[in-house]
């Protein structure tokens, strides 16, 4: 069954981005531009509660998504079985 | 070297103006403080702030920090803001932006890559850059400070000072840039040994906004820092990150792996060669 990447845990996340940084690596390259994973902060409620959001891009499934949990620092993702043609991912 | 020349962004708060030169006397400086205090040397009278990054942000864990290098009255102060500022410098392809002038009224600058808008304060900040290849830097009048990411603040108040002196309220810089890797092989395996090693750092893991290529989400970040060790601070890594940056076989690995043809003597040798600059600053 294939796999997919999952965002099972965004309010573990603390910003880091190296989440993307492993997603740019795995595509020989450092940056933002074209990165398959998105990280948006904004203050919760106007309170000084900073908040994460993050966009996954469907590609991101092409590439080893075992690393990308791996390198999460506070265990933002999952790795979840894609039950059918039209599963979501993020 | 991985870059024959810096590449540094003038901006003109008086007249508006913006240009990019590249500069190959710089390389010798490394980058961050070493490059700032440079450029605060040769363009001393222009009362310039100078944002820098290192060759190492961006591209290695706990290179995380923005240094900022601006006169004081007759002090050259070089601090330290954390969030996300210091990779998206970097993705614009800049090793460092020089703010120099004053605006008659408050304004913001809207910087992409090379390009830079002169904007007023109405303009709504989150209406510019681009999301998440962005990074705001605000005045909030509540806190009396300036902030990165709507958290990161500066050291002490000697930013606030100068910028809120040039009338620059906001700094939104967006980095579209990517750069190859040479030697991805060797380039991940460094990456994965330095990101293990959080245990050398000086800080404790929480659960606070973490800066950008920073695992520990601690909470001694979101207030920046200022003075420290110039080889640490001429990457620009954390101070927290002081033992790992601090060995020079670790910051020569990390700087071969790049491109840059720095020798351990050039690197042994960077301190005395701020020393040699600061003298002449008086």
């Amino acid at each position: 069954m294939a796999k997919f990447l999952k965002v099972s845990f965004p309010e573990n996340c603390i910003g880091c981005e190296l989440c993307v940084a492993e997603t740019q690596r795995q595509m020989q390259k450092v940056g933002l531009d074209g990165a398959l994973i998105r990280v948006f902060k904004d203050r919760k409620d106007n309170s000084d509660v900073i908040v994460f959001s993050i966009e996954l891009d469907p590609r991101v499934n092409s590439i080893d998504i075992e690393k990308i949990i791996e390198i999460c620092p506070t265990k933002v993702f999952t790795v979840e079985d894609k039950e059918d043609e039209n599963g979501l991912t993020g | 070297m991985g870059s024959p020349a810096k590449k540094v962004l003038y901006i003109d708060l008086g007249k508006k103006t913006s240009h990019v030169k590249s500069d190959t006397e710089l390389q010798k400086f490394i980058g961050g403080v070493g490059t700032g205090i440079k450029l605060l040397a040769d363009n001393f009278d222009t009362d310039p702030v100078i944002f820098s990054v290192g060759p190492l942000s961006g591209y290695f864990p706990y290179c995380s920090k923005t240094s900022v290098v601006t006169n004081d009255n007759g002090v050259i102060e070089d601090l330290y803001i954390g969030g996300s500022l210091s990779s998206r410098i970097k993705f614009t392809g800049m090793d460092s932006i020089v703010v120099h002038g004053k605006s008659p009224v408050p304004l913001t600058l809207d910087i992409t890559d090379e390009s830079v808008v002169f904007r007023d304060t109405e303009t709504e900040l989150g209406s510019l850059g681009l999301p998440g290849k962005r990074s705001i830097m605000y005045y909030d009048a509540e806190e009396r400070s300036f902030l990165v990411d709507k958290y990161f603040a500066p050291p002490e108040s000697i930013l606030e000072k100068k910028l809120l002196g040039k009338n620059l309220r906001n700094m939104v810089v967006t980095g579209s840039k990517t750069y190859s890797i040479k030697n991805p092989e060797k380039y991940g395996e460094i990456f994965s040994k330095l990101l293990k090693q959080t245990d050398m750092l000086s800080v404790e893991k929480g659960t606070n906004p973490s800066c950008t290529g920073c695992p520990m989400g601690c909470h001694r970040s979101k207030i920046g820092e200022i003075g420290g060790n110039v080889l640490t601070h001429s990457l620009v890594a954390c101070t927290f990150a002081e033992r790992i940056y601090s060995d020079i076989g670790t910051t020569f690995s990390c700087l071969s792996v790049l491109g840059y043809d720095y020798t351990h003597e050039d690197i042994e040798n960077f301190p005395e060669l701020i020393k040699k600059v600061l003298e002449g600053l008086g």
